[in-house]
């Protein structure tokens, strides 16, 4: 037997690791809203390294912003010109510290108008893959993030929160193919399921047939599903269809926060009902 | 040492490719830097340590994306596999035959994610074919080409270990 092991030793490797591989493609393991024990160290790692990138990142374009554009400096102005330059960092500087208060400010008046518990945090990674839409932000369990968290900026909805670490969490994007919100027509009243579409574009499901929509339409968040809290925008309706003898209309809306371009969010900690919180502690466990 | 300096270089690429420094985007399509590495990997070390670093890398890959499945494990495996085999019975093959079987390698990837999505009823036909499958197979099969151009400029021979 240790012979036949130490003979196909590759084949036993092969062997082990397609096994492997066909119980790691159950569904069920990915959908668990914690890290595993053995992808926690992998992800910790590769989060810490994600932190490295964004602080260097911020780093460069603020060096970017302060210098680069001021190293052509002629000799005989010289000293006008370093003057001129502390002057200009200084400016650029306060320009971005004044852009970053306009941002946080505007997520405080938010906090005004949704009445809600919420925590602060920055996207230091994106989903490495092109088929879904995720990104990784710089709050996790010790910060009191917790799955099924909803995320939102000034401008609108961001997405949920699907899994947590300790100092991070990963938020599925509303435009993701797996998200779904429950939504609102702000002037009909018409309540359906807000759904990924295709690339940027958005899906608003459920709404019948016989209600009176039209482009431009504002679709707001209902509140119904206890994510987030109603009111907030979603997008603007931008096509509506009415096929011939069908039930609902087919209606598609762009979403009225660029996710491409978003840096900070806010996390918000709306009280579950029991039965969602029962259900998520059974996930987890 | 040299497999301190190999798991630190995987790291740093599997955090690189998800990191809001990367800067080879178009239209939202990042090439998958991680096939590449697999596939060039695979054309070096043979087809078992090919499957096996492919494998390990999409297993991470896996544990930093939002899909329903672990799938790049499957798909990083295979292509690591078959590029030690084509690394073996390919003589002296150029980047353009590189960019080829990666654009191929890449498609077939592709394909696969969207066969899983129909599977679980999440597929979005046509669209993700052709503006996510096709995009990034051409992407990863340019890029791959260029970076291999660029690994035998550097070492002025075929990366190859079986090519004379």
């Amino acid at each position: 037997m240790f012979r036949f092991v130490v003979i196909n030793k590759k084949v036993l490797v092969v062997f082990l690791l397609l096994i492997g591989i066909f119980v790691l493609l159950s569904p069920e393991i990915k959908e668990n809203p914690r890290y595993y024990l053995f992808e926690k160290p992998f992800a910790s790692t590769v989060n810490l390294i994600h932190s490295g990138f964004f602080l260097i990142f911020r780093g460069v374009s603020t060096t970017w912003n302060n210098y680069i554009d001021l190293v052509d400096v002629k000799e005989e102005n010289q000293r006008l010109f370093e003057e001129n330059k502390r002057l200009l960092a200084e400016s650029l500087s306060l320009r971005e510290k004044a852009l970053a208060y306009d941002r946080l400010s505007q997520l405080l008046k938010v906090k005004d108008a949704i009445h809600t518990e919420f925590t602060v945090a920055t996207i230091v990674a994106k989903e490495p893959t092109n088929w879904y839409s995720a990104v990784v932000i710089n709050r996790g369990e010790e910060d009191g993030i917790r799955p099924n968290m909803g995320v939102i900026t000034a401008e609108g909805i961001v997405g949920k929160i699907t899994k947590t670490a300790r100092h991070h969490s990963r938020v599925l994007l509303f435009s993701d193919r797996n998200s779904a919100v429950a939504g609102v027509i702000q002037r009909t009243r018409d309540e359906g399921i807000v759904t990924g579409g295709e690339g940027k574009v958005l899906r608003l499901n459920y709404i019948l047939i016989d209600s009176n929509i039209q482009n431009g339409d504002l679709v707001l968040t209902s509140g119904t599903d206890s994510v987030f809290p109603p009111g907030i925008v979603i997008g603007r309706i931008s096509r509506v269809e009415s096929p011939q003898n069908a039930l609902f209309h087919s209606i598609e809306l762009v979403p009225e926060v660029s996710l491409s371009k978003i840096r900070e969010v806010m996390v918000l900690n709306i009280p579950q009902p029991p039965e969602i919180e029962m259900l998520l502690k059974e996930d987890v466990r | 040492m040299k497999s301190l300096v190999w798991v630190l270089f995987i790291l740093f690429l599997l955090a690189f490719q998800g990191s809001v420094l990367n800067p080879f985007v178009i239209h939202e399509i990042r090439p998958d830097l991680i096939l590449i590495t697999v596939y060039l990997l695979g054309i070096l070390k043979g087809d078992i340590k090919g499957g096996l670093i492919g494998a390990s890398l999409g297993f991470i890959m896996d544990i930093l994306s939002a899909g329903p499945v672990y799938y790049n494990v499957f798909s990083k495996c295979f292509i690591g596999s078959l590029a030690g085999v084509i690394g073996r019975w390919i003589q002296n093959p150029g980047p353009v035959l590189h960019a080829g079987m990666i654009f191929a390698a890449s498609l077939l990837q592709g394909v696969g994610a969207l066969l899983i999505l129909v599977f679980l009823g999440m597929a979005r036909l046509p669209h993700d074919l052709f503006y996510i499958a096709i995009p990034q197979a051409i992407f990863d099969g340019a890029l791959g080409g260029i970076v291999y151009l660029f690994l035998t400029i550097r070492g002025k021979r075929t990366v190859s270990r079986w090519a004379v």
